[in-house]
């Protein structure tokens, strides 16, 4: 009785995973900033490849630990990736047209302050 | 899965691909072609996850965190090479 619920279970999970991969290409498409694109396609690449991972190991354990494996570092390096995107053009396009160069007016804005100890190529 | 699911989910993510490769090539900056070959590694990923599935083999899995592993290294660098003129 399990075993004849598998695949279709399978089935179920790998087009969960087309629709939220698809929603995250036409986020991409849509949004005309690349914050709100970063915002559609980063949320989207754990949460898409998740149920791609688990339905393909649901019948073979071997590819199930590989799967969680690939799952857990994609988890890991997703947000990191569009975040280091993100920075990037906010030094690169925002930071100029920000008042007072971008640099922290008040002691409040502490990440600032923590962003501009990284380094800057001037 | 059926073999039915894995043909279709094959074409519908060999689409995605084309539309992430047509993204990037389009991108006015070069931060969104970063952007867009991520998305393009992304599905890259998830048919090689899903080819694991259908053919019961692990080692397409291999290739998968390989992949995701140079895009994420990728990413990094290139984004932090075009805002600030070095990588380190």
């Amino acid at each position: 009785m399990l075993e004849a619920v598998v695949p279709w279970v399978a089935d179920a999970l790998v087009l969960l995973g087309l629709l939220i991969l698809t929603l995250s290409v036409w986020g991409v498409l849509r949004m005309r900033n690349v914050y709100t694109s970063l915002h559609a396609s980063s949320k989207t690449t754990a949460l898409g490849l998740g149920p791609l991972l688990i339905a393909a190991g649901l019948e073979n354990e071997t590819i199930l630990l590989r799967g969680l494996l690939v799952l857990g570092f994609l988890i890991l390096t997703a947000p990191v990736a569009a975040a280091s995107i993100a920075r990037a053009y906010w030094r690169k396009y925002d930071r100029a047209t920000r008042p007072n160069n971008g640099q922290p007016e008040t002691r409040v804005d502490a990440a600032a302050t923590v962003d501009q100890r990284v380094g800057s190529p001037e | 899965m059926h073999v039915v699911v894995f043909y279709i989910a094959t074409l519908w993510l060999a689409l995605l691909i084309a539309v992430g490769v047509a993204l990037t090539l389009r991108a006015r900056t070069i931060l969104l072609r970063v952007l867009g070959l991520e998305l393009v590694t992304t599905m890259l990923v998830g048919l090689l996850a899903l080819f694991a599935g259908g053919r019961d083999s692990p080692h397409y899995l291999d290739a998968a965190l390989v992949l995701a592993l140079l895009s994420f290294v990728g990413t990094l660098a290139a984004a932090r090479f075009d805002a600030e003129g070095r990588i380190f």
